[in-house]
């Protein structure tokens, strides 16, 4: 399931193959094209653009925008499994373990003219570690930044610690020019300058941005399209209508439901299903009873019909999850399948727990999102079975959030998406209660998982480090502070005319790559 | 309107059916509509056998068939049942939400009308204030304060609605305070309690009772607008606003019924909640 499905492409291979041609690539490329530059690009989705500032935004809606204006060091590979040269073209670990050295690409310019140097990444580098940004716990290992000469930068880490390379792979170390180019932080974040293949035109809160060709951009010939405009349509009918009137070229998350019409049209529209490291929970306010008692929270697992969600919810996109971390990532623990769904199972949890008899509990939606209401439902349901009373509580967005941050609920959807290639982002973000929001504000507290998740980011050794995580995934697992749902691929529509769309696994777009033909 | 012939005056039952449809057919045809939406909506355990709530992975998202009349939505429940019991809940819920208003506000024209002077004004200038706040901004905010459910929705509403009640009767006790009945009440030594509503009253109601019935076609629309985006009946509880906002996200995939099928019921049963408002609106106004 996990594969691109593009009706072009199966045939360009057939025709590669029977011509004989060796190269293929699972890309929409077909075999005897060649990229044609020029075109204006029109993504519709209806995640916001919050900011254009790398070290101030954490949700994906602006992530992925701002990995278009901005380059990393290093790039994840399409896999999301390793790292690949970006500005750095070298990198290696110092005997000691402690220090890395890259070295820089000679030739890169921001898009305002003037030469990207280790300086430049210098200040990036500090701006990002301040432990008040969203993302600054990922460079909390970070004890120095030193700049030899110009084409060299050297990290100092504050003990060995492996993951470094995919942390300057991650968006919030983008690089920008030193001091900002001489402007404010607030004044940069509305007229960003960065090496990436695209600058910002202009960007209108609530409506979306428009990016326009790098004319610096250092990958000569890229990028292929003059311009791409981000548009903000919340409404998924809307956004599929004007994929089908050639408003838009890309879809990003049509409903699951149109993805089996989507499949079988054949015309002007096609599905991307591409491999993501989304993987969806049911979290606890685990510091509120009785959902402070682990049996309380196995009990409602074992209530989880996964099979359904992904029949009811996925149309059948998406794999039942077992561990937290993502088959996308090489900690991924395959021997953890997750609580089965066994409603005497679930009373004999709760038979074990502090309220033998049941209770009553609210599950917190979020209002306009029709899937996170269906899955309280279904979960409603089997939970009345073994005299566990849910209601469905609906807010709104901001409210929702501020709740959940404030542990005031009881149960509510979440998920997660990696932003870099190492796990050690995810394995604390989901695991660890300092990795960022306390376990994705189910405050569940582990000290023995924040010990072993920290441990194994000083190892450089992936078997041992692997061994570290899957005992993580099991205490984790035996704890069930979230109950994981589902692992779901990405999923876009787009226009057959859009060739080399290939969002990575870390969700960046890539569109570089991306040429439309005339 | 033209005089009845002897003959027309004394005719059977459907013969009245027959003077009602050539005289004031907007009422006959309003109270046919309502009149089996109401019954269906009543009788809904004899109509299908379904629980509205009963999920059934194994048949979701059918089309009509002998099993489902209407087909099933993505949980594989019913849409027919959910369909009546959603009528019920609407359906029962906006006139219930017409009750209170109905009473605070008349009771409150009614006094203001009788007494006018410094009460009137002040009663007057917050009915203003509220509304000078759009409705629908200020139900979603009300709603949104004291968290959705039935006794919010009734609550927001009563705290706006009442206004309309108490304008119309106001203007009708101006009136007839002003008439030599309402001297001879007072030269016939009633008390003022019994005049406000023995005889005030009763005379000026008929205007309220017919904001009335359109108040109902409001207040469905305030409950299913609220409940479609979320701030209304809380699911599983089927109701027509959240069978559409359900079934909305399936338009893209081609699937229509889930979320038509619930507005046209809206639109039928707000239609014949109008074609009532007119037709009494009608007929009282030939009485006087």
């Amino acid at each position: 399931m996990k594969k691109l499905v593009c009706a072009k492409s199966f045939l360009g291979v057939t025709t590669a193959l029977l011509l004989g041609a060796s190269a293929f690539s699972p890309t929409c490329v077909l075999a005897d094209d060649t990229p044609q530059a020029g075109g204006d690009l029109v993504m519709v989705r209806s995640a916001p653009i919050q900011s254009f500032m790398p070290t101030l935004v954490a949700e994906n809606g602006s992530i992925w925008a701002l990995e278009e204006v901005f380059d990393t060091l290093l790039l994840p590979t399409e896999d999301g499994k390793g790292v690949q040269p970006g500005l750095a073209t070298e990198w290696k670990q110092s005997d000691d373990g402690l220090e890395w050295t890259f070295k820089l690409r000679s030739d890169v310019k921001f898009s305002d003219g003037t030469p990207m140097t280790s300086k430049d990444v210098k200040f990036s580098l500090d701006q990002a570690s301040n432990e008040a940004n969203p993302f600054g716990f990922i460079n909390a290992a970070i004890a120095e930044v030193k700049t030899p000469d110009a084409e060299t930068v050297v990290v100092r880490t504050k003990a060995p610690f492996a993951p470094l390379p995919s942390v300057m792979a991650i968006f919030s170390n983008s690089i920008v020019p030193d001091n900002y180019g001489g402007k404010s932080a607030e004044e940069f974040a509305k007229a960003p300058v960065g090496t990436g293949p695209f600058k910002l035109a202009e960007r209108t809160i609530g409506v979306g941005a428009r990016l326009v060709r790098n004319t610096e951009y250092w990958q000569k010939g890229k990028p292929y399209l003059d311009s791409i405009s981000i548009n903000e349509v919340a409404d998924g009918n809307t956004r599929a209508n004007q994929l089908m009137g050639g408003q838009a070229q890309i879809n990003e998350f049509p409903a699951y439901s149109s993805t089996q019409a989507l499949r079988a049209a054949g015309g002007d529209v096609t599905l991307g299903v591409f491999p993501s490291s989304r993987v969806d929970f049911l979290a606890f306010n685990t510091t509120k009873a009785p959902f402070d008692d682990a049996h309380v929270r196995r009990a409602i697992a074992s209530l989880i019909d996964r099979q359904a969600l992904i029949k009811v919810i996925l149309f059948g996109n998406g794999e039942p999850a077992g561990a937290y971390m993502s088959p996308s990532s090489w900690s991924h623990n395959a021997d953890i399948k997750g609580l089965p769904f066994d409603l005497d199972a679930a009373k004999k949890e709760l038979a074990q727990s502090n309220v033998p008899d049941g209770f009553s509990a609210t599950i917190s939606v979020e209002s306009g999102d029709s899937d996170q209401a269906t899955m309280a439902q279904i979960i409603l349901a089997q939970a009345a079975k073994i005299g566990i009373k849910l209601a469905i509580q609906v807010l709104d967005p901001a409210a929702l959030d501020e709740a959940r941050q404030a542990a005031n609920f009881d149960m509510a959807f979440t998920y997660n998406t990696t932003d870099i290639v190492d796990p050690d982002e995810i394995i604390r973000f989901a695991g660890v209660y300092d990795g960022g929001s306390h376990v994705q504000y189910s405050f569940y507290n582990n000290k023995e998982i924040a010990e072993k998740a920290e441990q194994a980011a000083t190892l450089g050794e992936q078997d041992a480090r692997k061994k570290l995580y899957d005992e993580i995934q099991a205490l984790w697992d035996k704890d069930q502070p979230m109950v994981p749902l589902y692992y779901s691929p990405e999923i876009y529509s787009f226009s057959t005319n859009v060739h080399g769309f290939h969002p990575y696994v870390t969700g960046n777009y890539n569109l570089s790559n991306v040429w439309l033909s005339h | 309107m033209t005089a009845l012939s002897p003959f027309e005056s004394r005719t059977s039952s459907s013969g009245v059916l027959r003077k009602m449809l050539r005289n004031n057919p907007q009422l006959l045809f309003g109270l046919l509509i309502v009149g089996v939406i109401l019954l269906m909506a009543i009788c809904a355990p004899l109509l299908t056998s379904y629980d509205p709530t009963e999920q059934d992975f194994l048949s979701t998202l059918q089309g009509p068939s002998a099993d489902h009349l209407l087909g099933t939505d993505n949980l594989g429940r019913d849409l027919w049942a959910r369909l009546l019991y959603g009528a019920r809940v609407d359906l029962f819920l906006a006139s219930v939400a017409v009750v209170l208003p109905f009473i605070i506000g008349s009771t409150i024209g009614a006094l203001c009308g009788y007494f006018g002077g410094w009460f009137d004004t002040i009663v007057m200038r917050i009915a203003d204030i509220v509304v000078a706040f759009p409705f629908y901004v200020l139900v979603i905010s009300l709603v949104f304060i004291l968290g959705n459910g039935v006794s919010s929705i009734i609550v927001a509403i009563s705290i706006i609605s009442w206004v309309a009640y108490a304008r119309i009767i106001r203007a009708e006790a101006m009136v007839l305070s002003a008439t030599n009945f309402m001297d001879a009440l007072h030269v016939g030594g009633l008390g003022v309690p019994r005049i406000i509503f023995r005889h005030l009253m009763p005379n000026v109601l008929s205007q309220a009772i017919v904001y009335a019935m359109s108040d109902i076609v409001a207040n469905i629309g305030v409950i299913v607008t609220l409940s479609y985006f979320g701030l209304g009946i809380v699911p599983p509880t089927p109701d027509w606003g959240n069978m559409m906002s359900e079934g909305q996200p399936f338009f893209a995939g081609g699937i229509y019924t889930l979320m038509l099928i619930p507005a046209v019921a809206v639109i039928v049963t707000s239609y014949g909640l109008s074609l009532i408002g007119d037709g009494l609106a009608t007929a009282l106004r030939v009485k006087r």
